[in-house]
C-alpha cells in the first residue's frame, strides 16, 4: 500500500448505537455489535464478594463488576455484552446504554464493551497492539483523560490515539477539508473539518438520530393499533406443513427496558426497509392517499405502512413534525429546540471563517447509519440549494455503498492508523507515564 | 499519445512504433487476407518486446528473502516507542537506516522570542504576554493554520487579529535581531507586511457577497410571485454602473430582474458601491413589484428610453 505501514493497530469506534472494532488496514470492522449492555443487578447485601472470572462459552459471556467509586451502592452487577448475549432473554435484565447525549456516563459499561470487543470478538491481547479510538467531535477534556487512563492502566496498550469522528470520516473520503454530517443512532452532528482539524466552535448537534426516528415509528404504529411483539414473547408452532400458528409466551420477569430494546430492533428494521426521505417537506394532505407498503413482522402479522414512510424521515428536516405523532408529546421540548438538518448545516458553515465557506459548501459528506436512508442525500442537496448563497456551489457527497456510509468513521480510522507518516503521532505509554493523561490534549488535537 | 499531445510532452516512443509496424506490413503480404485472420492461423509472431522479460525475474540466486515481524524505532518520535512491522530481511540481515517515513515529519519554523526581547520590542496594549505566548504555542502546534488556531484559542479573537499579532511580532523580532536593516529588507515579512484593515474589509465584502446572493434569489422569487409573470430585462450591475448615482427615492427605477453581479468577483473597492446599489435596487424591486402592473412597466420602460438610460449596460 503506497504510504502505508502496518503496525497491526486496532481501531475501535464506540458509537451511540453500535460499536465497531477491527484491525487497521482492513476495509470493514470485524466486530460490530450494539453498544448497549444488559445488566442484572445482583441484589447482594453488605459484604463485598470476591470477583469471579467465568470463562464460559461465547454464548454466555459474563463480566463481573468492580465495586469501586460509585456513588450508589450497586452491589455486584453481571454485564452482558454483544448481540448474541443480548438476544437471549433473561429475567430482570435491564438494557442500559453507557452513553447519554454523546457523553459517557458509565465507564464500567464502556470497559465491558471494550473487553468484549478485544478479548472475545477480535481475540487479541491489547498489550501488543496500539489502539486508535474514535471520539465524538465535541468531547470534553475530562472524558479524554478518563479514556486514556482506562486504556493505559487496565489494558496496558503500548500506544493510543484519540481521533475525532468527523476527521476520520473526512479522511475516509480522501479529503482534508469538508463538512461532515454524521447522522448516527443517538444524535446528528454537523462538524466542519479544515486541514484535518475539527473547528470546534462551529460544531452543531441535535439529539434527533436514528433511534429517535425508530421511536417515532413505533409510537406511530401503536397509535394505529399495531403492537410490535418482541421476538421473545411468542413462539411459532407449525400446525400443518407451511402453516404457522403464533403462541404467546408470557415472561413476567422481563424488564421494560428489555422489551423496549427488542421492539426497537424490529422497528429499526422496518424503518430501514420501508422509510424514504420525501422530496418535499411532508404535508399531511399530500400524503394521505399514498399507496401502502406491506411489511411482515416476525410474528407473522403483516402491517401496512403508508404516510409514515415519508413522515418519519422528514422529522430530520423538520423536527416540529414530532408533535403531530401521538405518543411523542414528552419529546416535544427536544423537538422544539432542535433544528432541522439543512439549518444545522448552514449554521455550522456560517460560524466558520469566510474564506473556507465555499470549500465547505462544495464538500459536504454524509456519514452514519441513518444517512443510508434512501433519497436523503438528494433531499438534503435540494434543501441546501434553496437556502445557500448562490456564489457557492453546493455538493453533498456520500459513498454509494451503504456499508461504507455506516462505517465511514471506522474506515477513516483504519486508513489513518496504517499510514507510515502517522506512526510518529501515537501517544505512547512512556509519554503517558511521564506527562500524565492531560498530555493527551497536546498529542491528539 | 493524445495525452502527450495535450501536455506538449516530447514523443519519444516514435522510433519504437516504427520498428514493429514495417515488420507487420511486410508479413501481411501473403494471401491478401486481413491481419486478424492471418493471426488466427498462428502466422504472425508478436513483435519483440523492448525489455527482456527474463531479466526482470532474475534475482541474485544466493539471496534468501524472509519476512519478519520486527520492532522499529522512528526518529520522528521523541520517546522510544517501539512498534512492530513486517520487514523484508535479506540473508538474515535486517535493513538498516531510519524509518522510511520519518522524513515526512516536517514542521514550520516559528519565531521564538525570549522574555527580554518581549519586554523590549513586543509589548502591546491589547495583547498580554500570556496571550502572546499561548498564541505562539498554538502556532507551533498547528503549523500556522490560523483558522484552526482561531478556533482553539480560548478567547474569541478573529483570524485577522491573530495573524496581525503573529506577523507583527515576527517582523519586530526579525528587525531587532538583524545586524542592519538592509539585510532583511528582502524578507517577505518586511517587504509585504500583513495589512489587517485590508483583510478585514475583504472578508466583510466576501461575506456580504455570500449573504447577498441568497437575498437576491429570495427577492427574485418574491418579485416573480408578486407580479405573476416573467420579467425579461436583466440588468447586469457591472462595475461601470457603480459610477451612477444611487437614486433611492426615484420612482423611475428600472423595474427589472436583477441578476447576481458577476463582477462582484472583482476585488476592488467599487465592489462596495456595487452591492450597495444592487441592495438598493433590491429594496426598490421589492417595494414596487407588488403594486406594478403591466402597463406601468411599459410606461416606465418608455420613460427610461427617453432619458437614455441603458437597460443593458
Amino acid at each position: 500500500m503506497y504510504g502505508g505501514d502496518e503496525v497491526s493497530a486496532i481501531v475501535i469506534d464506540l458509537g451511540s448505537h453500535t460499536c465497531k472494532a477491527g484491525y487497521a488496514g482492513e476495509d470493514a470492522p470485524k466486530a460490530v455489535f450494539p453498544s448497549v449492555v444488559g445488566a442484572i443487578d445482583q441484589m447482594e447485601v453488605d459484604d463485598p464478594e470476591k470477583t469471579e472470572n467465568n470463562s464460559g462459552s461465547a454464548l454466555d459471556a459474563k463480566n463481573t463488576a468492580r465495586t469501586l467509586d460509585s456513588d450508589k451502592t450497586k452491589g455486584k452487577r453481571k454485564l452482558y455484552v454483544g448481540s448474541q448475549t443480548l438476544g437471549f432473554r433473561r429475567d430482570h435484565m435491564e438494557v442500559l446504554s453507557p452513553i447519554k447525549d454523546g457523553v459517557v456516563v458509565d465507564w464500567e459499561m464502556v470497559d465491558s464493551i471494550w473487553d468484549h470487543a478485544l478479548r472475545e470478538c477480535l481475540l487479541i491481547d491489547p498489550q501488543e497492539h496500539p489502539m486508535l479510538l474514535a471520539e465524538p467531535s465535541s468531547n470534553t477534556q475530562q472524558q479524554r483523560e478518563r479514556t486514556a487512563e482506562l486504556m493505559f492502566e487496565k489494558y496496558k496498550v503500548p500506544a493510543l490515539f484519540l481521533a475525532k469522528n468527523a476527521v476520520l470520516t473526512s479522511f475516509a473520503s480522501g479529503r482534508a477539508t469538508s463538512l461532515v454530517v454524521d447522522c448516527g443512532g443517538g444524535s446528528t452532528t454537523v462538524a466542519p473539518v479544515h486541514d484535518g482539524y475539527v473547528l470546534q466552535k462551529a460544531v452543531a448537534s441535535s439529539p434527533i438520530g436514528g433511534e429517535f426516528l425508530s421511536d417515532c415509528l413505533m409510537k406511530s404504529l401503536e397509535s394505529k393499533g399495531i403492537t410490535i411483539k418482541p421476538r421473545y414473547s411468542f413462539k411459532r408452532k407449525e400446525i400443518r406443513p407451511g402453516e404457522f400458528q403464533t403462541v404467546d409466551l408470557d415472561h413476567p420477569n422481563t424488564t421494560e427496558s428489555y422489551k423496549l430494546y427488542s421492539q426497537r430492533v424490529i422497528a429499526s428494521d422496518i424503518k430501514e426497509c420501508v422509510c424514504r426521505a420525501p422530496d418535499t417537506p411532508y404535508d399531511e394532505s399530500a400524503y394521505s392517499n399514498i399507496p401502502m407498503t406491506s411489511y411482515e413482522l416476525p410474528d407473522g402479522q403483516t402491517i401496512e405502512i403508508g404516510a409514515d414512510r415519508f413522515k418519519i424521515p422528514d422529522v430530520l428536516f423538520n423536527p416540529s413534525l414530532v408533535q403531530t405523532i401521538p405518543g411523542m408529546e414528552n419529546y416535544a421540548e427536544i423537538a422544539s429546540s432542535a433544528r432541522g438538518l439543512p439549518q444545522m448545516v448552514l449554521e455550522s458553515i456560517n460560524k466558520c471563517d469566510v474564506d473556507i465557506r465555499r470549500e465547505l459548501f462544495s464538500s459536504i459528506l454524509l456519514a452514519g447509519g441513518t444517512a443510508s436512508m434512501q433519497q436523503l442525500k438528494e433531499r438534503l442537496e435540494k434543501d441546501l440549494l434553496e437556502e445557500s448563497p448562490q456564489a457557492a456551489r453546493v455538493k453533498v457527497l456520500a459513498s454509494g455503498n451503504a456499508t461504507e456510509r455506516r462505517f465511514s468513521v471506522w474506515i477513516g480510522g483504519s486508513i489513518l492508523a496504517s499510514l507510515g507518516s502517522f506512526q510518529q503521532m501515537w501517544f505512547s505509554k512512556s509519554e503517558y507515564e511521564e506527562h500524565g493523561a492531560a498530555y493527551i490534549q497536546r498529542k491528539c488535537p | 499519445m493524445d495525452a502527450k499531445d495535450i501536455l506538449g510532452l516530447p514523443k519519444n516512443s516514435v522510433p519504437q512504433e516504427r520498428k514493429p509496424r514495417p515488420q507487420k506490413d511486410s508479413q501481411r503480404k501473403p494471401g491478401g487476407i486481413s491481419r486478424e485472420v492471418y493471426a488466427l492461423t498462428g502466422g504472425l509472431a508478436p513483435p519483440k518486446p523492448a525489455i527482456d522479460a527474463s531479466q526482470l525475474k532474475k534475482r541474485p540466486p544466493d539471496e534468501k528473502i524472509t519476512w519478519q515481524w520486527l520492532p522499529f524505532t522512528n526518529s520522528a518520535r521523541k520517546d522510544n516507542l517501539q512498534l512492530y512491522h513486517w520487514v523484508r530481511v535479506v540473508n538474515g540481515i535486517p535493513p538498516t537506516g531510519d524509518y522510511s517515513f520519518a522524513k515526512y515529519n516536517k514542521s514550520v519554523d516559528i519565531v521564538k522570542y525570549t522574555d527580554e526581547e518581549y519586554e523590549k520590542y513586543l509589548t502591546d496594549p491589547v495583547w498580554t504576554k500570556e496571550a502572546t505566548d499561548q498564541l505562539f504555542e498554538l502556532c507551533q502546534q498547528f503549523d500556522l493554520r490560523f483558522i484552526v488556531i482561531a478556533d482553539r484559542f480560548p478567547s474569541s479573537w478573529t483570524v485577522e487579529e491573530l495573524k496581525d499579532r503573529y506577523y507583527s511580532v515576527a517582523r519586530a523580532i526579525l528587525s531587532a535581531r538583524a545586524p542592519s536593516p538592509g539585510d532583511i529588507s528582502g524578507h517577505p515579512l518586511v517587504k509585504e507586511p500583513y495589512n489587517v484593515s485590508q483583510e478585514t474589509k475583504r472578508k466583510q465584502a466576501l461575506s456580504k457577497v455570500l449573504e447577498e446572493a441568497k437575498r437576491l434569489t429570495e427577492s427574485r422569487m418574491v418579485a416573480r410571485g408578486g407580479e405573476g409573470f416573467e420579467l425579461s430585462f436583466p440588468l447586469n450591475a457591472g462595475p461601470e454602473s457603480a459610477e451612477r448615482a444611487v437614486i433611492p427615492g426615484d420612482t423611475v427605477s428600472p423595474l427589472s430582474n436583477v441578476e447576481l453581479p458577476t463582477a462582484a468577483v472583482a476585488p476592488s473597492t467599487s465592489m462596495l458601491l456595487v452591492y450597495l446599489r444592487t441592495y438598493a435596487l433590491d429594496q426598490m424591486v421589492q417595494a414596487e413589484s407588488s403594486s406594478a402592473g403591466l402597463r406601468t412597466i411599459k410606461r416606465v420602460e418608455q420613460t427610461l428610453l427617453e432619458i437614455g438610460v441603458n437597460l443593458k449596460p
